[in-house]
């Protein structure tokens, strides 16, 4: 997404410096009738903002002066090309939800299947922002307190070094606010945490109501066999007594032992940790290995 | 004494015990709060600690099962299978069962000690005398706790993150389950859950839980305390595990908590990665049509360089996954790529080249050299060098295999003959010891095994014998394969390192053959670890470990002249085999199958040595047999070799000292018991015995009792046991049976246990398996009926006669009862004449199949009874005979058959005393089961047809006491669906059920039970027919194996004279048959005498 602004153009001191390729703001509607996901955050920053710099900051936002733009958790950083040499770096900081916080939202969210059937649609439902409210979040859903102090929502710093909201914070939040109006699920980036691990984490708390627990390990097919074993009072005769198959368990040849099997169709852990865990794991698997063959040839002991 | 039980409730192991004492006290069964019999915590673990069953820290607690009552009035539980077996109780009737609540009381130990203390229990119950039985549910337990001992010591083990319910993330290890064969081995284990096991009140009844609860805490628990022994944790010591989710996870594996240490986002990322990552091995071969196969070719022959630098190649190819077949090589797929294919042919093709791509990435993560056929545009295969070659056979190949890769390499790969190898070469003549071949006296038992033999070692590679210098030179090469003689030679450092040493320690000498054939075996061998790859002998020694493998071929003999039977081929090799071994002065064990012919093929033997002996004198042999079959024995004697003279020691009058060494010197024959022997061991340890003969030697059992060391102390040249039980299968009894044949051939009993019992039984290690198969091989000859390539000519029906000798409690009351009525009758006339005779019939019969049939200790109990042993008649009022049984005569066989069986029939649980249950009281049932023991044993089902419903009970009852098996009973009075039911259970074969006692006029018709093999007829209908039917519900269409047919009949009693008169199809017989009992009211007295008193054989009482 990164552009450079092009600096072989001619400069003209009262309009700012032409960037190609950036994001320019062209919905149809103007800034009228914005979803109710998106329009606070424009409504508010205009409102926030002097009538010069808001005015400014839409022809900035229609002319395409904001050069880049990241979205990240909880931050947005943006370059907008003013009349200087080089672009204004801006960036807003949203108020994140605490750890805490996002964990009793998801949990209300894992609560009705409906909001993660949306989500995977990419759709913003309105009971979000109710739910938030109930839930008494530090944040609203919809940030709408833009300025430069601290307790703002977001809070702006721009090197242009004005009063803010200042006109390049104007311009990219136009373009913020229109990116939200087809990803409105990146509100949820702004609060922290990218959707796509929302979405996972209410599934997470959804199999852990429904199985009380959820775990990293797959289940082998066995587990969900039903066909396995009949009804308790179909058993009453023989309910005792192990079934015929033990047998045929116990004529099966152990497994020949290969050494570090498991840990070498693994491979390198894709997990990102620093600490060389495959590496340490391999000397646990040969601890381990001597343990087991103690306990097999009948020392049990547990030390306990 | 308390029988013991286990539940995994609320991620604990439960610990129980039903009380027998009070169970057998009669303390009320009604359904109550709690279990009427269940052992309190203190009560049960004061038990545990006098077995030094360890159960540190368990609690007492309580658990709410569900179990089987019997509905009625009043509800009461029933006893668990084991504990009905102790006390001897049969319920016949299910339709009444319900499952109902119930409290009991248990011992609760926590997750991390369940596997712990499960395993030391085991071993404790074991060891202990008695104090405290396993229930039958207990083995499942011990079979799940070794599956993650297995588990563990195989490192079949993953780490993973568990989220709970609160929210908070914990590291755990446990068994990893999702390879196919380790899932099928679950799902046997799921399947074979006995139902109590799941039957916690309040849970769903779904196993997996239980099973899963179960492994992790047992696995996590092994694992983690020898992580936090080896003290893993200062590895991480340093490490911040907010910042490193891997350290994060070790927070959570080794230490001796589990609580992950990371804040709640990154223990959840933690989570979602580590997913991710162990998702990676369940990339389960059957979810994929189409898996890689790598296929390894080796330099061809003629290449210039078959060295070190040779050319290897690896092929890739697309495999069905189902069928293992090559579905297109890459090569072929990427040469038709080129160009002509079009529409659904190319994107097939393309689809094809995606999958191969897919998987090659797949299997890089495992063998990263693929990566550089990666950068290829159409990877097709990869070059190794010999190297590398032999790095992916010997350590990439079995990783790939267990990704669910196919993986071909050169057949000679893993072969013993590909690697370096020790031969035993053992120099015999090919004559006999002079000492053996004489078969004089003198020698001593076991003089075979411990006769010297020439050795020496060879070191082999491939096909050709190395030297030293050879060997040294290989060394020096450092390939770790070379070509020799055109064969490629998988050149271990580790190997030539341990070949050299050998070859300098061992130049060779003489050693015994004991010690020889244990080496040969790998057992007792040097210590070097190098690979033993057998023995190569000549002469005698080769004829002795190659030349008995039993088959029709093996034939060093004919049957001797002067037997009078026809020996069938199976049974001349047989002869040849027990002959061979008796010349080299060694033991052995015949197991044929039952129905076989042990007996016969012993009797020749013993012709046979009388034959060859050049009319020297051979020693007497001393046979001993369980009391059962000691008429049988002789009887067979008798017929096939009546020149041999037969002592039996017998009888109250039986000689002793001086007298029965001379009866024993003037005999080829000794004739004896089990309990004879014990008691008369010091005489018979005082005469020379040519040979001791066991019969049905599964009785010298381990530990040794009494019996069994008075047996191994009598002296002999030679032993013999025969036994019809699948011997290799049950180690214990295979090693007591050796022990007796060949003493001390497979080591001390605990050093088997180690070697052999622990790593067959519980490792289930195949190979320990095939080496104790190997080792035995020479003393061990078991042929299988169905095996038709050793026994090619057996008829699909045999019919013998088991002629079973009765007990002494069964001698006196027959006689009494003899008496009585000759009196009665001598002064009755008319109707009352008949009536007495009748009963005295009735009696007679009952006498012969068991005292407590004739005692009427059988006594049903009706459900209102509700105590435990009721109204069940006292063991002791045995003389009293009082009988209650109704004889009204009849005309007709079916009607005499009704009123027979209805005679004792009420529904309800039956109760016995335990008295009432001792086989031994009738040769009969004694017969019986140790017949039925074989039965199961083999997996050969029978069926056992009684005129009376009362004996089917008591049948049914010492089953489930002395075999532990379930029998199905079927009589008069079972309701047709329930029948239906018991049909089907019996046909469906999966061997659960192998024993179906069915009434004769219930089941003698009409049924179709071809999934039994043997038929007993346990009391005798006078009516050919009426059995012949009976027979036919397993000899009919459908059947296909051989149907063996053993009717019992009671030597010396009115059964046998029947029997012959049958038989002889006399004049008398018209009559018998087709008449009931009605014809012998016309009898004189002096006829009724004739025909009713006891012929003493000699064999009765004594016992």
């Amino acid at each position: 997404m990164t552009q450079l602004p092009d600096q072989s153009r001619q400069r003209q001191p009262e309009n700012p410096r032409r960037v190609i390729g950036g994001f320019r703001f062209k919905r149809k509607g103007g800034i009228e009738n914005f979803p109710w996901y998106a329009d606070p955050l424009l409504r508010s920053i205009l409102t926030a903002a002097t009538p010069e710099a808001a005015e400014e900051g839409n022809r900035y936002a229609a002319a395409g002066q904001t050069a880049t733009m990241i979205v990240s958790a909880g931050k947005v950083v943006a370059g907008v090309q003013g009349r200087a040499s080089r672009p204004y770096q801006l960036e807003f900081h949203f108020r994140p939800w605490t750890p805490e916080e996002w964990e009793s939202l998801i949990t209300a969210l894992s609560a009705e299947a409906l909001y993660s059937a949306r989500f995977l649609v990419d759709e913003m439902p309105p009971g979000v922002a109710t739910l938030v409210q109930s839930l008494s979040l530090g944040a609203p859903l919809v940030p709408s307190k833009p300025g430069g102090k601290t307790a703002s929502d977001p809070r702006i710093t721009c090197t242009c070094g004005g009063q803010q909201p200042c006109k390049h914070a104007v311009a990219a939040m136009h373009i913020l606010v229109e990116r939200l109006e087809t990803e409105p699920l990146l509100l949820f980036t702004l609060r922290g945490m990218p959707p796509k691990q929302v979405i996972e984490r209410i599934q997470e708390r959804r199999t852990l109501s429904a199985r009380g627990e959820s775990h990293a390990h797959p289940l082998p097919t066995a587990a969900s066999d039903h066909s396995l074993t009949p009804p308790l009072t179909s058993q009453m005769e023989d309910f005792w007594r192990p079934g015929r198959r033990l047998h045929d368990y116990a004529a099966r040849p152990a497994h020949a032992h290969v050494p570090h099997a498991l840990l070498r169709r693994l491979g390198a852990s894709p997990i990102g940790g620093k600490f060389p865990l495959v590496g340490l794991l391999a000397s646990i698997y040969d601890s381990v290995r001597a343990r087991g063959l103690r306990a097999r040839d009948g020392d049990p002991t547990n030390g306990t | 004494m308390f029988v013991l039980h286990a539940n995994w409730a609320g991620s604990a192991l439960h610990l129980w015990g039903e009380s027998v004492d009070a169970a057998r006290s009669g303390k009320s069964a009604t359904r109550a709060t709690t279990h009427p019999w269940g052992a309190t915590p203190t009560e049960l673990a004061k038990a545990l600690d006098a077995v030094k069953a360890d159960l540190g820290s368990g609690t007492p607690d309580t658990i709410r099962l569900l179990l089987p009552h019997l509905a009625g009035a009043q509800t009461q539980v029933l006893p668990s299978s084991k504990l009905a077996a102790l006390l001897g109780r049969v319920h016949d009737d299910v339709q009444s069962l319900t499952l109902e609540p119930c409290a009991v009381p248990s011992i609760r130990v926590a997750a991390p000690h369940a596997l712990d203390r499960l395993l030391k229990l085991r071993d404790a119950i074991a060891a202990s005398s008695g104090m405290i039985i396993s229930g039958h549910d207990l083995e499942w337990w011990y079979a799940l706790a070794d599956f993650s001992v297995n588990a563990v010591a195989d490192q079949r083990v993953v780490p993973t993150v568990i989220q709970e319910q609160s929210g908070s993330f914990r590291g755990q290890w446990r068994p990893w389950l999702n390879d196919s064969d380790t899932n099928e081995s679950v799902s046997d284990l799921i399947a074979s859950m006995p139902a109590v096991v799941r039957a916690i009140d309040g849970a769903d009844g779904q196993p997996w839980p239980i099973v899963d609860g179960f492994l992790a805490a047992a696995t996590d628990s092994l694992v983690r305390e020898s992580l936090v022994a080896e003290t893993y944790e200062e590895s991480i010591e340093e490490c911040d595990p907010t910042a490193d989710p891997h350290v994060a996870w070790l927070s959570g594996l080794v230490r001796s908590t589990d609580a992950i240490r990371a804040g709640r986002g990154g223990a959840f990322d933690l989570l979602r990665s580590a997913r991710g990552w162990l998702g990676l091995l369940d990339d389960a071969r059957e979810s994929r049509a189409l898996s890689l196969g790598l296929r390894l070719e080796e330099p061809t022959l003629d290449a210039a360089d078959a060295g070190i630098d040779a050319t290897w190649r690896v092929h890739f190819s697309l495999v069905d996954s189902e069928t293992n077949e090559t579905v297109i090589d890459a090569s072929a797929l990427f040469s038709r790529g080129n160009g002509r294919r079009r529409g659904a042919a190319q994107a097939r093709d393309e689809e094809l080249s995606g999958t191969l791509l897919q998987e090659l990435a797949r299997a890089s993560r495992i063998w990263t050299e693929l990566d550089e056929a990666l950068e290829e545009e159409s990877p097709t295969g990869i070059d190794l060098d010999t190297r590398r070659a032999y790095q992916f056979m010997r350590e990439i190949r079995p990783v790939l295999l267990e990704a669910g890769f196919v993986v071909e390499i050169p057949t000679w790969w893993g072969e013993s003959t590909s690697r370096i190898n020790a031969h035993l070469l053992i120099d015999s003549p090919d004559e006999l010891p002079p000492m053996m071949s004489q078969g004089g006296r003198g020698a001593a038992l076991g003089s075979g095994l411990q006769s010297l033999v020439g050795y020496r070692w060879q070191v082999t590679l491939g096909s050709q014998i190395v030297s030293v210098d050879m060997l040294e030179r290989l060394a020096a090469n450092k390939a770790p394969l070379v070509r020799i003689g055109g064969q490629w030679i998988d050149l271990r450092p580790e190997d030539i390192d341990s070949a050299l040493r050998f070859l300098r320690g061992h130049p060779g000498g003489t050693m015994t053959l004991i010690e020889a054939l244990r080496m040969a075996n790998g057992i007792d061998g040097p210590p070097e670890a190098l690979p033993v790859a057998g023995i190569q002998a000549t002469g005698w020694v080769r004829q002795l470990i190659s030349g008995t493998d039993g088959s029709e071929s093996f034939r060093l003999t004919e049957a001797p002249a002067a037997f009078k039977g026809t020996l069938r081929p199976y049974q001349l090799s047989g002869l040849s085999w027990l002959a061979f071994l008796d010349r080299l002065g060694l033991g052995g064990c015949l197991a044929d199958d039952m129905g076989l012919g042990k007996t016969i093929q012993l009797i020749a033997l013993l012709q046979h040595e009388r034959a060859v002996s050049g009319g020297q004198s051979v020693g007497p042999t001393l046979l001993v047999t369980p009391m059962s079959v000691m008429g049988n024995w002789r009887r067979e004697l008798q017929r096939f070799s009546p020149e041999l003279r037969v002592h039996i020691q017998h009888g109250l009058d039986r000689p002793a000292g001086e007298r029965l060494r001379s009866a024993a010197e003037s005999a080829d024959v000794v004739l004896t018991t089990y309990a004879i022997t014990v008691r008369d061991k010091d005489d018979l340890q005082e005469i020379p015995w040519r040979r001791v003969v066991l019969d049905e030697a599964q009785y010298i059992k381990n530990p040794p009792t009494k019996q069994t060391a008075a047996i191994r102390a009598i002296q002999s040249q030679s032993r013999i046991a025969l036994t019809g039980t699948p011997v290799e299968n049950r180690l214990a009894e295979l090693w007591s049976i050796l022990e007796f044949c060949c003493p001390g051939y497979l080591g001390s009993q605990p050093d088997f246990r180690r070697r052999f019992a622990v790593p067959i039984e519980r490792n289930r290690d195949p190979k320990s398996g095939e080496r104790l198969r190997h080792l035995v091989r020479p003393f061990v000859l078991r042929r299988l009926k169905t095996d038709r390539t050793v026994i090619s000519d057996l008829p699909p029906l045999v019919e013998a006669r088991q002629h079973i000798t009765l007990s002494e409690e069964q001698t006196r009351l027959y006689e009494q009862v003899v008496k009585t009525m000759l009196q009665q009758v001598d002064q009755a006339e008319g109707i009352r004449r008949r009536g007495l005779i009748l009963s005295a019939l009735v009696k007679l019969k009952q006498i012969c199949n068991h005292p407590a049939h004739f005692l009427g200790e059988a006594a049903p109990i009706a459900p209102k009874a509700g105590t435990g042993t009721g109204t069940a008649a006292k063991p002791g009022k045995k003389k009293s005979g009082k009988q209650d049984v109704a004889t009204t005569p009849e005309s007709t066989t079916d009607e005499t058959l009704d009123a027979i069986e209805a005679q004792d029939d009420r529904a309800g649980p039956i109760v016995l005393p335990p008295d009432a249950l001792l086989p031994a009281r009738s040769g009969k049932t004694q017969r019986l089961m140790e017949m039925l023991e074989e039965v199961v044993a083999a997996g050969d089902s029978a069926l056992v047809f009684t005129q009376y419903r009362a004996m089917g009970h008591l049948l049914v009852a010492m089953i489930r006491q002395v075999l532990d098996v379930d029998a199905l009973f079927l009589h008069g009075g079972t309701p047709q669906g329930r029948r239906d039911e018991l049909v089907e259970r019996f046909q469906r074969g999966d061997g659960s059920t192998p024993i179906f006692v069915l009434s004769l006029k219930a089941g003698g018709v009409g049924l179709n039970l071809t999934a039994a093999n043997h038929v007993i007829h346990f009391d005798r209908w006078w009516n050919p027919a009426v059995e012949n039917q009976a027979t036919d519900r397993a000899f009919r269409i459908g059947q296909t194996r051989t149907v063996n047919v053993h009717k019992y009949v009671c030597t010396g009693t009115l059964e046998e004279r029947i029997d012959q008169m049958i038989e002889q199809k006399t004049e008398l017989a018209a009559n018998i048959i087709g008449a009931g009992d009605a014809w012998l009211t016309e009898l004189s007295t002096g006829q009724l005498k004739d025909l009713l008193s006891l012929r003493r054989t000699g064999m009765e009482g004594g016992e």
